[in-house]
């Protein structure tokens, strides 16, 4: 199957969101909190935060972070609620007559052996400066939970569970753009004839001390010490860093006659989607944006559309120094003028930097805007920098009519995803 | 449509440091597996290991920063992929490099467990208990700042976009095993729909440090002592035993036919259909999972089971899983093909397994000899699998490669020529 040669290529739609994060896991919620200009970011609670130079995060209130028991990790917590309310979302309770071997999963997600357990492992198993082996063994025998946490396929398979997904299953780890090029490859698995249901998005939680401690070596971070709400400033000429998220977003994609026979509701259409990579440092972006500007382009290439035709940028708008910064010299490379024209948002400024899960978020997100008609803002954006002059509705969602919509990441490690959605227009 | 074939090859394994040394050596029957060498593991019971020859960075990745950062199984990933380019005739500098897709399969890469003992030592309070404050202030400063970039599971591909300037599209799929298989079939399905000409893909692992010895060991996967070690592991025997630890990396270049036809490039094989399926192997009907893959493969590459003159399987050495890939191969009808797998010379290799598999089936189809499987000297009686004991020179023109993970994932990628 080929969707370019195919006379009437398969079209993909969107029929089902869920998601998980600091502003609550109602897609309602969410949405009305963001439009009001409120912000998830707050003083880390989940462990002390206190002797870190950097103490907020954007975090799950803890009635949604609750475990059943099992000892899940929390990206695997918020995975299986987002899904659950996807799948609740999409009408799929009861299966709907699926065939089990042509729907899928494929999700972005990291996994970082929390640096707790560590402790608690390298605690009395020290011999010298090295580990004694013989003591690790009788621990894991002891916490078997120990180990397999960096099978990141584990994620996939456990999300899973109880669904009727037998086809295509796939773990996505390619840091920031994990859950963007998740949900890039569902979409191309559908429009090839692979697979007619796809369940994709991210999910991720990396506040924990070992990534907060790694990401604050790489100085990553902001370090902004007044109000927490403010510290993530996407496009500000103050920005100083991103403010580290967690959460997860999922979506079910579908094939357009499939999600009709069952008479699902459309929200959106995927209409593309691109790839590159930066080929350039594992920590610094393309100086002149070569990847971010080819992958945009590649997913216009994709869906057949020209620059003009874009109404609206959802941002990777890490609140980084340089991302910033290159985001909008490949937006002005891609658009040309037409870059001036149209707004582009940044979620992290209320939602902090969900890292593999930010495209699956900011993906429900796009939709949404998309479907209801009014631009989500850019919070915190108070000081113009000459090097970011767009338009990044700052501060105050805006209403708007946009039929098109980008949504960006670009990774750690220089791989970027870019797709593109349409709002559904019944034909 | 596009077709797609295989024209570069790239392996890093115990049995070598290039496709042609690995593979010639694969042929002669001879083994990687050694007992297993590793510091943390003399109080472990003996175990065995298939460990890729060292490897002189310097002369081989050019970026000094890489070779700071770089893992050792992320060296393996940029030195194969590298010779795959080569194998191709894209050489560095070449322009083509630039819109070339790069499609991967990993795992978390290895942080060293030693590298937290003088961090954890320096966060203890008297009493032995960790304290917070203390880490912060001082165990975080001796902690190397790049060890979270170091365990990415990207960080193989981002290694190798940097190294072979190979920036076009890309995946890096963490997926268990599978993934350099995966991997695979979705750089193939790029290249099938146009979004390049030329496309890296392959898979990178090593299971050689002591989480993942302590793993395998308690779910009582790997072979212990043999004698000699290279007979320890013996896929489809009455005496198996499990499989020895292994570590490599395997790529392919994928390029389209149109295109490998107009540059006159020498071709392996090609790609002619994938498929994947997913069932955790407690489930009822999971027998069906690797047979249902299969299918589907030789499905999209319009291939009925009888043309199918080998497959590629995994052959761990494990009960269930020599009898699910022998149930799979019943279950399929493929009565012409013979049946080989690598493990029992070059270990298990984890994400790169499926790769390696890959490149096996190319180069066999290339050369008309398929490789052994070693080591099956008794064959269970319940696994009456049409094994390839020695090389078997046989004119290929279809071979089918599949492989399994642990919970339950399949991938089958059907491979043709002529």
């Amino acid at each position: 199957m080929n969707g370019k040669d195919h006379p009437r290529p398969r079209r993909v739609v969107v029929t089902g969101m869920g998601a998980v994060t600091s502003l609550g896991a109602d897609l309602d919620g969410i949405w009305s909190a963001l439009l009001d200009g409120r912000s998830g970011v707050a003083e880390i609670r989940q462990f002390d935060s206190r002797p870190f130079p950097v103490r907020i995060g954007s975090e799950v209130p803890p009635e949604l972070a609750g475990d059943d028991g099992r000892l899940l990790p929390r990206a695997a917590r918020f995975g299986l609620e987002a899904l659950r309310r996807a799948w609740r979302d999409a009408a799929l309770d009861g299966g709907a007559g699926l065939d089990p071997w042509r729907s899928g999963l494929c999700i972005g997600c990291s996994s970082f052996p929390v640096m707790e357990d560590r402790v608690d492992n390298v605690r009395g198993l020290l011999d010298g400066d090295r580990l004694h082996t013989a003591n690790y063994l009788q621990e894991i025998r002891r916490r078997p939970e120990l180990l397999g946490q960096r099978d990141m396929a584990a994620v996939s398979a456990l999300l899973s569970e109880g669904y009727p997904l037998r086809g295509l299953s796939m773990t996505v780890q390619a840091a920031c753009t994990s859950a963007t090029q998740a949900i890039g490859e569902s979409f191309q698995a559908i429009r090839r004839g692979e697979a007619d249901l796809m369940v994709t998005g991210g999910t991720d939680s990396l506040l924990s001390v070992a990534c907060l401690t790694g990401f604050t070596l790489l100085g990553a971070l902001s370090a902004w010490q007044g109000d927490p709400a403010v510290a993530s400033r996407p496009f500000d000429r103050k920005r100083d860093g991103f403010v580290l998220g967690e959460g997860a977003g999922i979506l079910v994609l579908e094939e357009l006659e499939h999600a009709r026979a069952r008479g699902a509701e459309v929200r959106a259409e995927i209409l593309g989607y691109g790839s590159s990579s930066d080929g350039y440092r594992f920590t610094d972006m393309h100086p002149e944006g070569l990847g971010a500007a080819r992958c945009m382009q590649a997913a216009l290439a994709s869906a057949g559309l020209a620059p003009g035709e874009i109404d609206y940028i959802n941002a990777h708008g890490t609140s980084t120094p340089l991302n910033d910064r290159i985001e909008t010299l490949a937006i002005k490379r891609v658009l040309g003028e037409h870059a001036y024209e149209v707004p582009v948002s940044s979620n992290k400024s209320q939602l902090g930097h969900l890292i593999c899960a930010a495209g699956g978020i900011e993906m429900i997100l796009t939709v949404l805007t998309l479907q209801r008609r009014v631009l989500p803002p850019t919070l915190n954006l108070e000081h113009p920098d000459p090097e970011c002059d767009l338009d990044y509705v700052p501060n105050r969602c805006r209403p708007a009519e946009p039929r098109v919509a980008l949504s960006n990441s670009f990774g750690f490690g220089g791989q970027n995803g870019t797709l593109v959605v349409r709002r559904w227009e019944e034909a | 449509m596009n077709g797609v074939v295989v024209t570069g090859v790239g392996v890093v394994s115990a049995l070598g440091l290039t496709a042609g040394e690995h593979f010639d050596r694969l042929l002669r029957g001879e083994s990687g597996v050694a007992l297993l060498d590793h510091p943390d593991a003399a109080e472990l019971p003996s175990l065995l290991e298939a460990r890729v020859p060292p490897i002189d960075v310097r002369r081989t990745i050019e970026q000094r920063l890489l070779r700071k950062i770089l893992a050792p199984s992320a060296v393996f990933s940029v030195l194969a992929a590298g010779q795959a380019l080569a194998d191709a005739g894209i050489p560095p500098g070449d322009g083509r490099r630039r819109d070339c897709g790069l499609y991967v399969g990993s795992v978390q890469l290895d942080v060293d467990f030693n590298l937290f003992a003088p961090v954890m030592r320096e966060s203890l309070d008297r009493q032995g208990r960790f304290d917070l404050r203390l880490f912060v202030q001082r165990g975080m400063k001796v902690l190397d700042p790049l060890f979270m970039v170091k365990a990415l599971p990207n960080s193989g591909l981002c290694g190798i976009t940097i190294e072979h300037q190979v920036t076009g599209p890309n995946i890096n799929l963490a997926n268990g095993t599978v993934s350099g298989l995966q991997a695979a079939a979705l750089a193939a399905a790029a290249i099938r729909r146009g979004d390049a000409d030329l496309a890296l893909a392959g898979g990178f692992d090593s299971l050689l440090h002591i989480e993942c010895m302590v793993e395998h060991l308690l779910a009582g996967r790997v072979a212990g002592q043999s004698d000699p070690p290279h007979r320890a592991c013996r896929p489809f025997d009455l005496e198996r035993q499990g499989y020895a630890l292994g570590e490599g990396a395997a790529f392919v270049l994928l390029e389209s036919e149109r295109h490998a036809a107009e540059r006159g490039a020498r071709v392996y094989a090609s790609v002619l259909g994938a498929a994947h399926t997913y069932l955790p192997p407690e489930h009822a009907e999971a027998g069906e999972a690797l047979p249902n893959a299969a299918r589907n493969a030789l499905a999209a590459g319009g291939c009925g089971p009888d043309e199918v003159d080998a497959v590629f399987g995994d052959g761990l050495a494990l009960e269930a899983e020599d009898l699910q890939e022998c149930a799979a191969w019943q279950a399929l009808g493929a009565s012409r093909a013979v049946f080989t797998a690598a493990t029992p010379a070059v270990g298990f290799t984890g994400a790169a397994s499926g790769s390696l598999s890959l490149v096996h089936a190319a180069m066999a189809l290339e050369r008309g000899v398929i490789p052994p499987l070693l080591n099956c000297d008794r064959p269970d009686p319940r696994c009456a699998l049409p094994l390839a004991h020695g090389p078997v020179e046989r004119e290929c023109r279809r071979a089918l490669v599949w492989n399994s993970d642990w919970r339950g994932k399949r991938t089958a990628l059907l491979v043709g020529r002529g």
